[in-house]
């Protein structure tokens, strides 16, 4: 056994696997209920039954 | 008057102090309203017209822009607008609080209209299922004989697309086209329709045991391949609401994530837009 696979084995003679890093993206308006997620917007472009800020503008201003 | 809700089998008991609770609006509501006794609800939510939470917890843990929310070893408190709600740790009891112009609007002879809705509901929802072994799903769902698969995705990687595919099939029955609930109940993962559906208007109150997870990807032709459960998890995780910004309460939702892609297997479900793909995953499943 070479001296770095030496160095790297676990006590029974297996060699150590190096753990990957994986990079994975996270969107939080895909999941934490930020934005207008709800399919019954009216012709005006805003939902009356959500709470978010956007839509909760755009029924203050319509009504 | 069916004031409570009851979504993936968890019952929110809604009052007020001041009136009757109107039913909550919205026609995907309609299969989730429920007359729930107080006992036996999983959360009990308050209505306060009278003010605002004297103090605020001591932590702001995560800022949306669209809701702030704070959290310390009490509770939590979101403020939505006008809106404030605060709920216990164990997010079994919840109160909301509605200013001036909400009350203005929404109080009338015939009752008090409904405190809960998007986003409240959901992330409320999210918060109690942390700690319970279940977790919010961005996801398409579907039940074939007795048994449910979902459809993990983001927008755009064709949920609704898939949905509308399916809705035609007679052995299958869609549950929602954009969020499904996955809960451990008595050992066995079960998912759930939600009250909040994607552009196919698909929001059913019903469950089934979970019987496979498939990813979803536009293809010129139908196909299925099996994931191993740690490509699962990096493809589960962007899908899920997670409480990311709460330490104190991520491991255990993580945990959950982690058994549910070691108990149910997974898959890349490559599908044709055309009502073909209910053929085909109509003999895939047994």
């Amino acid at each position: 056994m070479e001296p770095q696979e030496k160095q790297n084995a676990e006590p029974g003679g297996r060699a150590y696997e190096k753990p990957t890093l994986r990079k994975i993206e996270l969107v939080a308006e895909e999941v934490l209920g930020i934005g207008c997620k709800l399919n019954t917007s009216d012709t005006r472009g805003r939902n009356k039954y959500c709470g978010n800020a956007s839509c909760n503008a755009a029924n203050s201003t319509a009504s | 008057m069916r004031s409570d809700i009851a979504i993936a089998g968890v019952g929110f008991h809604v009052r007020c102090d001041a009136g009757p609770v109107l039913p909550i609006a919205g026609a995907a509501y309609e299969q989730f309203a429920a007359s729930l006794a107080p006992e036996s609800s999983d959360v009990e939510v308050l209505l306060d017209l009278t003010g605002k939470p004297g103090t605020r917890p001591t932590g702001e843990l995560f800022d949306s822009g669209n809701w702030t929310l704070y959290g310390d070893e009490a509770g939590y408190q979101l403020e939505l607008g006008e809106t404030v709600a605060s709920w216990d740790r164990a997010v079994k009891s919840a109160t909301i609080y509605c200013g001036e112009e909400w009350r203005r609007e929404r109080v009338g002879p015939a009752g008090v209209a409904h405190p809960l809705g998007y986003p409240l509901d959901q992330l409320l929802l999210m918060h109690h299922l942390a700690s319970r072994q279940g977790v919010l799903l961005h996801a398409a769902g579907a039940e074939i004989r007795g048994q449910a698969l979902i459809f993990p995705g983001r927008s755009g990687s064709g949920k609704t697309t898939l949905s509308a595919n399916l809705v035609h099939h007679q052995a299958i029955r869609l549950l929602s086209d954009d969020r499904m609930v996955v809960r451990k109940l008595g050992g066995t993962f079960w998912s759930f329709g939600t009250p909040w559906p994607g552009d196919a208007g698909v929001a059913v109150n019903r469950g089934a045991p979970l019987a496979a997870i498939c990813f979803i990807s536009h293809a010129p032709r139908n196909g299925i391949t099996r994931l191993s459960p740690r490509a699962a998890a990096e493809r589960l995780l962007p899908a899920a609401s997670i409480p990311w910004y709460d330490p104190s309460i991520l491991p255990d939702v993580l945990d959950s994530c982690e058994e549910l892609v070691a108990a149910v297997p997974a898959y890349e479900l490559a599908f044709a837009p055309t009502p073909d793909v209910g053929a085909f995953l109509d003999s895939f499943v047994p």
